[in-house]
């Protein structure tokens, strides 16, 4: 040990054994310290204390035998009237310094400490109070900055739609982090918890459909938390979006269509004869259609070719794969086609050859 | 090269150098001898695979249950077929005699067990082999709980190999090579002397028997396997291999673990490994030197482990300043494990068992001591680390498991095998000398943990290879003298 630290230390302990030594003295000629110091300001510093359970520390001690043991030692470190503050500060690192301590249920606590403790509790029984516990929520803890977030995802959905459907009807999200893991875990979605297990780096969320159905009903950012067991804290993951879907299209026959969304923009439009198109591979051609919240399953039709299809949030996309389509001057009805309603809307009319 | 029966028949006599176990130390020994130029036969009990042997492994404990079947393989590369790879060389107290405990210190000084260090380092594949310096300590200390003005308590730095596969990584450099002569699923069963020469007795999985006469013979067996094979050979041809010390199986030593306590202390402390500027690494809290030298507790390692057990105190606790010299701020929860190399026992020890394996050599009982002292010192360790702690304001001290197991106490183990044919100065304190050679031979060496006076708390696979690698050394000077 060097320096001011092992003065300060060593200070601390001949504190302690000072006071030790001190106490005895204390006797009926001796001023009584519960004269020199403030009964008030006593009970209320032990009031004060929180975190602890106070069944542990609970006696039949008569409550001003408890405080003048108190202090007895707090004026010895030369607290006097409400100036008890730093006094008691000083006293409890230099009770533990010199090892002047209690043990209560393993917990190595220094004496002053744990009368102080002790008081808390007499004091919140006779009031029927309790010292406060572990109240934060996972829901509502400070936030903190405890994880290395990796990657995750899905990032946004429908309004009240599923997303990464597991084969249950669940939702999930997940969340990959680096570096360590502050013990466990639980995600939370705006200010409700979900189910959340831990494999490895990874965590995974189980949201059931009627979560998605509440949580997710209006357009807009839900924020994403991770709330650490261990640390009470919560760190924001960011910004989940629930997208607006817009007003449902037209099908061919006029009425409006229960499972798709207005298509706002689409394309292409046209290409030369036998000339692929937005080509992955030079053989294949794409076609992009912008409408929100497309049904999972649905189909991007050309003619009466089923296209490859991929479905996301904001756009369907599809894959036309082969020129036989291509290889002379033609006009295609592109079709989006849900095969679960049956319904389908006219996307617009694709062109081989001059437009 | 791997040879089949009848090329190990061929190559039983005149070979320069017998090794048997083809594990770190008996690899390393040979892949450095045919550095060298001196060619080795390697004899392996396994086949190309490391696998747990069910019949030779198994054997009888003590008082104190062992996990005797857990962590011995045979086959090419041995247990290093399931080791983790952490890496530290020893301290330098390690190898100091401690007044007052007797069996501590080594015969060697650390510099001479350490002579090859690096290359040691580029057998397990280690990229960065720095362990002290300002800016590898400051990394490995940067997630640590920081503890000023004190001087109990370090930081002490392990690094990792891969981990190293020696049978995976070093198989085709066995079988290219012309100076290694590898022969797999032959198993020693007796050493015994004629002329002053070793002779080893070896049988094959047909059951064919072949002795092999070397110019030097190695036992790179295990800290089970290699004490077992001298006890029963002493026992099958009246000799008196290692001399009379009796010392043979004695002071075996573990790495024992503890969860013995729990801390609440702020921030989030990572005693695990990390990618750090200074490279791959991971800390642990150490006692200080001074305190091992004084004899407090054997040296020891602590890791601060997250835990999220419900208890009297919670993290809210730390926000009542007035008990913290002022910091308030949430106290986490932390579970404190001590890892320690315990002191040398001679009661401590491998047997011979009363029933026989397969091959009719009597198996192994460990009977696994460990002083009370060395549990009392580190649970004093624990409670002088919670005196600085809560004495800078930092945190508090549970005392969780705080008392000395019971001799038939099951406890986590390093499985580390270590002191049974113990290196010192003459016969009457050990079983091999400062080269590794058995008192009472001139041609029959020990490699591996076996040969190790004391543990330290730093696993033993950098160390043993390192030792590996010096009495290649010592083996090819022998070889060219001779």
């Amino acid at each position: 040990m060097t320096g001011l630290d092992r003065r300060a230390f060593l200070r601390r302990a001949a504190l302690a054994s000072a006071l030790a030594v001190a106490l005895p003295a204390c006797g009926p000629a001796a001023p009584d310290p519960l004269e020199q110091v403030s009964r008030t300001r006593l009970d209320a510093l032990a009031r004060g204390l929180v975190g602890f359970e106070a069944a542990p520390f609970a006696d039949n001690e008569p409550l001003d035998g408890l405080r003048r043991r108190i202090a007895a030692r707090l004026v010895a470190a030369g607290a006097r009237g409400d100036a008890l503050e730093a006094p008691l500060a000083e006293l409890v690192l230099a009770e533990h310094a010199a090892g002047e301590v209690d043990v209560v249920q393993g917990w190595v606590l220094s004496k002053t400490e744990a009368d102080l403790l002790r008081l808390s509790a007499r004091l919140h029984a006779e009031a029927g109070t309790s010292p406060r516990l572990a109240e934060v929520a996972e829901e509502s803890a400070p936030l903190g900055t405890f994880l290395s977030v990796a990657n995750w995802g899905p990032r946004s959905t429908c309004e009240r739609r599923g997303f990464n459907v597991q084969t249950d009807g669940h939702s999930s999200l997940w969340i990959e982090f680096e570096g360590p893991s502050p013990g466990r875990m639980v995600v939370v979605v705006g200010d409700e918890r979900v189910p959340t297990s831990q494999a490895g780096q990874l965590l995974s969320t189980r949201i059931e459909a009627d979560q998605v159905s509440r949580w997710f009903a209006a357009p807009g950012p839900v924020p994403l938390y991770v709330y650490s067991a261990q640390l009470r804290q919560r760190q924001k993951i960011g910004d989940f979006d629930v997208l607006a879907a817009g007003g449902f299209a037209r099908r061919e026959d006029g009425q409006l269509s229960t499972a798709f969304h207005e298509v706002t923009n689409w394309g292409p439009r046209q290409t030369a004869v036998g000339e692929p198109f937005n080509s992955p591979d030079g053989e294949a051609s794409a076609f992009w259609v912008a409408t929100r919240c497309a049904p999972p399953g649905a189909r991007l039709r050309l003619g009466d070719r089923d296209l490859a299809t991929t479905v996301g949030p904001d756009a369907v996309s599809g894959l036309l794969r082969g020129r036989s389509l291509l290889q002379a001057p033609a006009r295609l009805p592109l079709v989006l086609f849900d095969p679960d309603s049956g319904e389908s809307i006219p996307v617009g009319e694709f062109t081989v050859g001059d437009p | 090269m791997f040879l089949s029966a009848d090329e190990l028949s061929a190559r039983a006599a005149g070979i320069p150098v017998a090794i048997v176990g083809a594990g770190p130390a008996g690899m390393s020994l040979a892949m450095r001898l045919a550095e060298r130029g001196v060619d080795s036969l390697l004899i392996e009990a396994g086949g190309r695979e490391p696998v747990p042997d069910a019949d030779a492994f198994r054997g009888s404990v003590g008082e104190r249950p062992y996990p005797l079947m857990a962590s011995r393989m045979h086959g090419l590369g041995g247990s290093t077929g399931h080791w983790g790879g952490w890496c530290r060389p020893l301290d330098p107290v390690d190898f100091e005699p401690i007044e007052g405990v007797p069996l501590t210190g080594w015969p060697i000084s650390r510099d001479e067990a350490y002579t090859h260090l690096a290359r040691a380092h580029e057998l397990l594949e280690i990229p960065d082999a720095r362990y002290e310096g300002e800016d590898v300590l400051a990394a490995a200390s940067a997630t640590g709980i920081a503890l000023p003005g004190q001087d109990d308590f370090g930081h002490a730095v392990f690094r990792f190999s891969p981990p190293t596969r020696f049978g995976l990584r070093y198989r085709s450099l066995v079988h290219e090579s012309t100076r290694i002569h590898c022969a797999l699923d032959c198993s020693l069963v007796s050493i015994d002397q004629a002329e002053g020469r070793t002779r080893l007795h070896l049988l094959d999985t047909a059951g064919r028997a072949i002795t092999v006469r070397a110019g030097a013979s190695v036992l790179a067996m295990g800290g089970i396997e290699n004490p077992r094979m001298l006890l029963w050979s002493n026992r099958r041809h009246g000799l008196a291999l290692g001399g009379a010390g009796d010392w043979i199986g004695r002071c075996f030593v573990d790495h024992f673990g503890r969860l013995s306590a729990e801390f609440l202390l702020p921030g989030v402390l990572d005693y695990g490994p990390r990618e750090t500027a200074a490279g791959r690494l991971m800390a642990k809290l150490v006692p200080s030197a001074e305190r091992v030298r004084r004899g407090d507790s054997p040296n020891h390692m602590i890791e601060l482990v997250q835990s999220t057990q419900e208890h009297l105190l919670q993290p809210e606790f730390g926000q009542s300043g007035l008990l913290f010299g002022g910091r308030a701020e949430p106290r986490f929860r932390y579970g404190a494990v001590a890892t320690a190399g315990q002191r040398p026992l001679r009661d401590s020890r491998i047997l011979l068992d009363d029933t026989l394996d397969a091959r009719g050599v009597p198996r192994a009982r460990v009977d696994w001591r460990i002083d009370a002292a060395d549990f009392q010192g580190v649970l004093d360790s624990l409670d002088l680390l919670g005196r600085h702690v809560a004495g800078q304001g930092l945190g508090r001290l549970r005392r969780r498991e705080f008392h000395v197991p019971a001799p038939g106490e099951a406890l986590a183990t390093g499985m580390h095998h270590i002191g049974t044919t113990r290196m010192a100065r003459d016969e009457r304190e050990g079983v091999v000398d400062r080269d590794g050679r058995v008192f009472g031979t001139q041609d029959l060496y020990v490699a591996g943990s076996s040969v190790f006076p004391t543990s330290g708390y730093a696993n033993p696979t950098l160390t043993l290879v390192a030792l590996a690698l010096r009495l290649a050394e010592h083996l090819a000077d022998r070889e060219a003298r001779a």
